[in-house]
């Protein structure tokens, strides 16, 4: 297809044409990296580049699909990673100067999976310091920006993923995941974004920040895309042991099926404590188009999500207070003043607080998902408010006061905490012209509805189809 | 469980000293009130009843596996 722009598809888009040979994975390649020359200097999405790297993926892929070697739909097709993963040869900084020159010497199993389909990485993407900020900011390697206005933050921890797969740096990303970090800049760059449930994709070889709530999630343009990326992400790995043995799924299997009788819950409360008026409005259009399509939609109350959440709160600055001990002790001056204080407020948490905060999760994800018995999926927006200012430090919303972190992520984390699978996508826009995000949550190893649910929802909009003028 | 005093800053300091801070006095007590809202997070958590709950949130129960 003459003159199409390469940069605005979809991986499945992308996929389809290279296995039918209208373009090459070359052409691919080449289109990608003259998008990231071109948008670079305004969105600050790489922390390094990977061009040649890239080209050489992109040759090898092409001679391989030329001999009949096609090896499904990733093949010759360009990922970003987040700067966590672990690349051969390739340093990952993890957002920090402390570990600036880290190269790795083996390649992380997301790294090793997406090469055994085919695909590629195209650079290292930026993100904030070891994952521990759900703004865009980074210290040491500048802020993010968003593609929808460039004085907002992209959202974070993934921020990178976030603003290159909303501008077309790259058509697809992977992001991890410990209180939102692919749900929040999903929803405010305006795609889409999958947390799995906890220990569905390996994390062996990412650089950790919460060994119990760490996630590995795909930020795509498409709700098919991320069903894609699962397909080839999700399995087994040993060498993670919260890995967990499941019997590999096809999960674009029934994902056109709409969403006829499902029940959707809506939490009566807790959601609704801070929420933005315009965010609060496009959801509640988001839950009149999901009755449209024959699902089942009500109010349900749920275990106290305030308290999920301060259990998570303290679980993961423990564990990052111990995986950053040596660095923030003996390289502290290195470290972002904010980030290194939250990593060492955790090394003063005792033992017995950390495990009881524990039990605390255990039980109350119990008594969520006995609310999941009486609904197949939950939906909340994904975040309180719309992309804050690069900047922004607190917002007024409903007359509170809130800091800018909270309002990111109180919401994502009681999920996360939890390890339930959610996925975050486009339902809306702010009058500023600001994407809004939609979550939905299901039970655990529930992808196949979660997917089948926001395809039935993304099919009948095209939030997601619109793209930033940058 | 029983409610736990608040954290005072001596007692901070101790921690620290135990925990391997150099004394950068200016350093910590900047770091003081975060450690504090941390104390108060894990103070919210105490009247959760907990007994018998064997600690492991991160892992499934496979009653609760989705079956399609």
């Amino acid at each position: 297809m003459p003159n199409e722009d390469l940069t605005q598809l979809s991986v499945s888009q992308l996929g389809s044409r290279i296995e039918s040979g209208d373009v090459s994975p070359v052409d691919v390649a080449e289109a990608f990296i003259r998008r990231i020359d071109a948008l670079e200097p305004q969105l600050n999405a790489f922390i390094t580049r990977a061009d040649e790297h890239a080209l050489l993926a992109a040759r090898e892929a092409e001679k391989e699909i030329l001999r009949g070697n096609y090896k499904g739909p990733f093949h010759g097709i360009p990922v970003g990673l987040k700067d966590l993963f672990w690349t051969k040869g390739v340093r990952t900084t993890s957002g920090s100067v402390i570990d600036g020159d880290f190269v790795p010497t083996e390649d992380s199993a997301v790294a090793s999976r997406m090469k055994a389909a085919g695909a590629y990485f195209i650079g290292k993407l930026h993100m904030t310091e070891f994952a521990f900020d759900g703004t865009s900011l980074n210290r040491h390697y500048g802020p993010a920006r968003n593609p929808w206005n460039l004085a907002r933050m992209a959202g974070g921890s993934s921020s990178g993923p976030g603003a290159a797969v909303a501008s077309g740096q790259v058509p697809i990303a992977m992001g991890t995941d410990t209180g939102g970090s692919v749900r929040v800049p999903a929803a405010l760059c305006g795609i889409t974004g999958l947390k799995p449930t906890f220990g569905l994709i390996s994390r062996y070889g990412v650089t950790p920040l919460s060994w119990s709530m760490d996630h590995v999630g795909p930020m795509t343009r498409t709700v098919r895309d991320a069903a894609l990326a699962l397909n080839m992400l999700a399995g087994y790995d040993t060498r993670d042991p919260d890995s967990v043995e499941m019997q590999p799924k096809n999960y674009l299997e029934g994902l056109d099926r709409g969403i006829q009788k499902i029940r959707i819950g809506v939490p009566s409360d807790f959601v609704w404590d801070v929420m933005d008026f315009e965010v609060e409005k496009a959801f509640r259009a988001a839950m009149v188009q999901m009755e449209s399509l024959g699902s089942h939609t009500r109010e349900v109350s749920t275990t106290d999500l305030g308290l999920i959440n301060s259990a998570g709160s303290v679980v993961q600055t423990s564990e990052a207070g111990i995986i950053h001990r040596s660095r923030v002790l003996n390289q502290g001056q290195y470290f972002d003043p904010v980030i290194r204080r939250r990593v060492e407020s955790g090394l003063f948490i005792p033992a017995e607080a950390y495990l009881h905060a524990q039990q605390v999760r255990a039980k109350l994800k119990g008594l969520l998902l006995e609310t999941l018995d009486e609904v197949d999926i939950l939906a909340t927006p994904t975040t309180a408010i719309a992309a804050p200012e690069i900047d922004q430090e607190r917002a007024v919303i409903q007359g509170q006061d809130v800091p800018i972190r909270e309002a990111l992520l109180r919401i994502t984390r009681v999920f996360s905490t939890v390890g339930l699978p959610a996925i975050s996508v486009p339902c809306g826009f702010t009058e500023g012209g600001l994407p809004v995000g939609l979550q939905l949550v299901g039970k655990p190893f529930s992808e196949s509805l979660l997917l089948r649910t926001a395809q039935a929802y993304q099919e009948s909009t095209d939030w997601h189809l619109r793209r930033p003028k940058v | 469980m029983t409610e736990r005093p608040d954290l005072t800053y001596d007692v901070f300091i101790t921690l620290a000293q135990q925990q391997g801070f150099a004394m950068d006095m200016l350093h910590l007590e900047e770091l003081f009130p975060e450690v504090q809202a941390m104390f108060q997070r894990v103070k919210l958590l105490d009247h959760v009843y907990t007994a018998g709950i064997q600690p492991g949130a991160g892992s499934i129960p496979t009653d609760n596996v989705a079956t399609e």
